[in-house]
């Protein structure tokens, strides 16, 4: 997947490939770069590269997770594909239901409502992104409303069945947020998301901020309604155990670059970039008998404002050599399916975690 | 008392007086810490794990407050051999201030919200000596820097100039362990330390932890929902469940024989990074009941599988033993 070369493609060519699922979205070299702005004039002295050139593709159907610790632009590259935030440079090619293959990066207001009704978004934090001063109907109700689907009698039904659909009864209808748990909020995002039947959501952190109990029933919910609607996910998320769970391919990222991607299982077993094996070897695992396992990374994650020559991991990689500190790999296909950005990596022998079937 | 046992808490009662109720945030909860080992508690938000360690320091945030229940504290050092009750103490007692910082000191979750911002961290990390060792205040700079170094922070010369908000959120968790170490306390008490940090960067703070517990022989108790730092961390865990301790055992025999239905489901219910079925994961149904109308009998009988009508409903089950150190709080075991 290398960008110079996805960036030429016809993605409606592509489709129907033998062995390959349908492609339902495609990144190509996707950058957002925030300005830096100082002094009295705001003059912009730097930029921060939250995401520099990441190019990925989803397969309609899957999940497709986003890794990485804070600052490695993960949420940054889900909202961009969204346009919740304008992307700086770089193509999103969307085969949206109605529109077809478009260029979700350059899409007309108009065109971009269309696409915004078949693409959602589920948050980190079920406290801030529920308007407390609306009732479920409302809050439930209001892409329904805003999109102009049916009258009031209508959309009160459609929300009395989403309600039900995540699990919640329907009898809540005229309650407000504050009446209920971190886990049903979510479940109301949830309902929320899919109220307009999207093709896509991408899913920003979904279970972090629930307790363990509660992000097994949320994790089970989203699995549920995938397979009943089809929907496609992107699902960012820093804990690697939940993204192993859920997730059929996985992508790595690290200071606003992709730098290995492949199915979850090959993923986890047999990482290919050091970064990915460090990651993996940081997991508390909840055995005792793991103690000590952990392998541990020394010093800090890069500055996306002033990112280190090279590749941005070698101050901190135990394998650098001369080359790391001064050229940049590509993202190389090594393996099908398995892409991952580093000189080293046909020679090293990484450490994975051993899956148990 | 024995001799190796360093905090002792029985039926620990601390309460919440709101406008709609009283939460019993604690709710006779009884745990004992050893010395120089690591005690792990584990719950859900709500289940009275912070509230416990909050009133372990007197430091119960108003309208709350400890209603019963006694926190021994023994102390031995050369001749001095003597147990407080802490539960006992007022929360301005000098006394207190006193066991404060140099004998249980705590690390928080959020390291920004626990250093002043306008002080450097040098300045506050010589504030415990001035405070408790005024006599001894001299040495402090030297002292100061020598934390710094040992707890891992880069630089220290420069950096104990500098200002919390100009460190890295992995450095500043260093600078806070540095603080609560300054002055050797007994017990170390890390509610939630690495739950803001990147893996890689929990990994350096825990492995730092462990390394300073073996230089100091202190006890830790490490406060965290989080499983996986529990079997990392802990000799000992109780578990937690709407302020009660619902079991408590060596970490091996919570791992691979954990007897309470809660703990047992709670185990099912994470994903592991070593399986991947497709599979659905086992949830808990239903949520943790409002703490302000807790059920009568066990906490836990409206989401338990094992839920025995007319029994676990009405009586508060008491500790049973299973094993040396191993003792759950469950009708299921009790004769």
């Amino acid at each position: 997947m290398d960008s110079h070369d996805l960036g030429e493609l016809d993605p409606r060519q592509e489709t129907g490939q033998a062995g390959q699922a349908e492609d339902l979205l495609k990144v190509v070299d996707l950058c957002k770069h925030f300005p830096i702005q100082a002094g009295f004039w705001r003059r912009i002295v730097g930029h921060v590269r939250a995401v520099d050139g990441v190019s990925f593709a989803l397969h309609r159907g899957e999940t497709f997770g986003l890794v990485g610790e804070s600052g490695c632009g993960k949420t940054t590259t889900g909202r961009s594909i969204l346009r919740a935030i304008e992307p700086t440079s770089g193509q999103i090619l969307f085969n949206d239901q109605e529109l077809g293959w478009v260029d979700v990066a350059t899409l007309d207001e108009g065109d971009l409502r269309v696409f915004r009704r078949h693409t959602q978004m589920v948050f980190q934090d079920p406290y801030s992104s529920l308007n407390p001063r609306m009732t479920l109907l409302e809050l439930i109700g209001e892409p329904l409303l805003n999109n102009g689907v049916g009258d009031a009698a209508a959309r009160t039904e459609r929300v009395a069945e989403l309600l039900s659909l995540v699990g919640l009864r329907p009898e809540y209808i005229r309650r407000y947020p504050h009446a209920f748990s971190g886990g049903q909020r979510q479940r109301v995002g949830i309902a929320r998301a899919l109220a307009l039947n999207p093709q896509f959501v991408v899913c920003d952190e979904p279970v972090s901020a629930l307790d363990v109990s509660i992000q097994a029933q949320t994790l089970n919910l989203l699995q549920d309604l995938q397979e009943a609607f089809g929907l496609t996910y992107l699902f960012v998320a820093h804990q690697l155990n939940v993204v192993a769970h859920i997730c059929d391919r996985v992508g790595v990222m690290y200071v606003g670059k992709l730098v290995e991607v492949a199915d979850t299982e090959t993923l986890y077993s047999s990482p290919l970039h050091p970064y990915t094996e460090a990651l993996l070897g940081a997991v508390p695992h909840p055995d005792p008998d793991y103690r000590g396992h952990r392998t541990l990374l020394a010093g800090e994650i890069a500055n996306p404002a002033s990112p280190p020559s090279g590749c941005y991991f070698h101050p901190r990689c135990p394998y650098a050599v001369d080359e790391c500190s001064h050229e940049e790999p590509e993202l190389r296909e090594l393996q099908p399916g398995h892409f991952v950005k580093c000189h080293l990596a046909e020679e090293l022998q990484l450490v994975g975690v051993d899956l148990e079937v | 008392m024995d001799p190796g046992i360093l905090i002792d808490i029985q039926k620990l009662h601390t309460n919440f007086y709101l406008r709609e109720g009283v939460v019993k945030a604690v709710n006779g909860a009884s745990l004992t810490i050893a010395k120089g080992r690591t005690l792990g508690v584990v719950g859900e938000s709500g289940c009275g794990k912070s509230v416990t360690a909050q009133s372990i320091l007197q430091i119960v945030p108003r309208p709350g407050r400890i209603e019963s229940g006694d926190i021994l504290l023994h102390i031995a050092e050369g001749d001095l051999d003597e147990t407080i009750n802490i539960a006992d103490l007022n929360p301005g007692d000098p006394l207190m201030r006193d066991i404060r910082g140099s004998r249980i000191s705590m690390i928080f979750q959020e390291p920004m919200t626990s250093f002043s911002p306008v002080h450097t961290v040098g300045n506050q990390l010589e504030e415990t000596i001035k405070l408790h060792q005024p006599d001894r205040r001299e040495e402090a700079p030297a002292r100061v820097l020598d934390m710094l170094r040992r707890v891992g922070i880069a630089n220290p010369e420069r950096n104990v100039e500098s200002y919390p908000h100009q460190l890295s959120g992995g450095m500043r968790q260093r600078a806070m362990v540095a603080m609560a170490l300054m002055l050797e306390p007994s017990l170390l008490i890390a509610d939630e330390p690495t739950t803001a940090l990147d893996v890689t960067t929990e990994a350096q703070i825990l492995a730092l932890m462990r390394d300073m517990q073996s230089q100091l022989h202190m006890a830790i108790m490490f406060i965290t929902h989080d499983l996986g730092v529990i079997a990392e961390m802990a000799d000992d865990v109780a578990v937690m469940y709407l302020g009660r301790v619902v079991e408590k055992a060596p970490v091996r025999a919570i791992f691979h024989s954990p007897k309470h239905p809660y703990l047992q489901a709670l185990l099912e219910s994470i994903p592991r990074i070593q399986k991947r079925t497709g599979a659905r994961l086992k949830a808990i149904e239903g949520v943790v009941p409002n703490p302000l109308d807790v059920p009568p009998g066990c906490p836990f009988h409206l989401r338990c599988p094992d839920f025995m009508p007319g029994v676990c409903d009405e009586v508060v089950p008491t500790d049973t033993t299973i094993d040396e150190g191993h003792s759950v709080a469950c009708h299921l075991y009790t004769d």
